[in-house]
């Protein structure tokens, strides 16, 4: 049987004579066999399919941002970039800016030397992530 | 003369009533989370996808023209939004080109006698689970949603041929794998009636 055939004969699309020729080709037998598979395969895909949501969804709110919890916000893999990032920029700073004082008054200091140059790499890892996020927002 | 279930939830909606929406996202909130999480596979990206798609649907319910039923309507803005997901993710898989030509395959009765019902479950669960978002979409939506031909062509975009053909190819992709549990396939029939 031509997937036509059959895709039309499961949708019950056929005319009465369509159906006709079609018994005739195949024999009833087959044609009640492939209506009672695809009665046995749809109810089991639909158990299936009630199985994989769980039981409370999460609330829909109409406002896109608000009552919005963070993880359905972002994406969980950009998320964990962003707290990553966050977290490196926060614990990179606490480090450096008892030091800033000292380097704004020195001027002396070059933007190859160490401080400078750990500033330049915090801020742009914090850049990164800000630039991450802003994709993964824009829905 | 189509009729919609759902035409007196959209009308109170349109004329200020928030609250009806609540009514619509009680009936759709699982068929639409079980759709997404066919295209995405991800649990939280496809509640994601939900809650965009309800706020897309409210805010564009003024748009609804009622040329097709509020569900196909509603499911289209599903569809779409998962597509947009994987395509932003490059996860969009590339179709190939499938013939409308071959012939059909089906689910013997007997083969749902051979194997116990509940690994039945999970083997088409797993099955679908690495299926091609596209192919697994249309499969939902005929047999779950329980879409004609010309609603699937509707909320896919999809032609009515390439619908029929890939859900041919679902439906011999799931058959495959149950078989493959089955020792005793020899007995069936590799693929068409």
């Amino acid at each position: 049987m031509t997937q036509q055939e059959y895709a039309d004969l499961i949708a019950g699309h056929l005319s009465p004579a369509d159906l006709d020729r079609l018994t005739a080709m195949y024999g009833s037998d087959t044609i009640t066999s492939i209506l009672r598979g695809e009665t046995l395969l749809r109810d089991v895909l639909t158990t299936v399919s009630d199985h994989r949501a769980p039981v409370d969804l999460p609330p829909i709110t109409l406002d896109e941002q608000e009552g919005k919890p963070l993880a359905t916000v972002l994406s969980r893999k950009t998320g964990w970039l962003v707290v990553l990032g966050a977290i490196i920029v926060v614990a990179g700073l606490a480090a450096v800016v008892p030091r800033v004082a000292e380097a704004v008054a020195d001027t002396s200091v070059q933007l190859t030397d160490p401080l400078p140059l750990t500033i330049l790499v915090i801020l742009l890892i914090g850049l990164g992530a800000m630039f991450l996020m802003e994709r993964s927002s824009d829905l | 003369m189509m009729i919609d279930p759902d035409r007196d939830f959209v009308e109170r909606v349109l004329s200020g009533d928030r609250e009806a929406f609540r009514s619509v996202v009680d009936t759709y909130q699982r068929k639409a989370y079980g759709l997404a999480l066919q295209m995405l596979k991800n649990e939280v990206e496809a509640q994601d996808a939900v809650q965009d798609a309800f706020v897309r649907a409210y805010r564009g319910l003024k748009t609804f023209e009622g040329q097709s039923t509020f569900a196909t309507w509603f499911y289209r803005i599903v569809y779409t939004t998962c597509l947009n997901v994987l395509r932003r993710q490059r996860r969009l898989p590339l179709m190939e080109e499938l013939s409308e030509d071959t012939e059909a395959v089906g689910f013997e009765p007997e083969i749902f006698d051979q194997l116990d019902r509940e690994l039945l479950e999970r083997v088409l669960a797993e099955e679908l689970e690495r299926m091609s978002p596209m192919y697994a979409a249309v499969l939902d939506l005929f047999y779950v949603k329980e879409c004609s031909y010309a609603e699937i062509v509707r909320v896919t975009g999809m032609p009515l041929g390439t619908v029929k053909t890939r859900l041919n190819r679902g439906r011999t992709m799931l058959r495959e794998a149950v078989l493959q549990r089955i020792p005793e396939t020899a007995d069936h029939p590799r693929g068409s009636w």
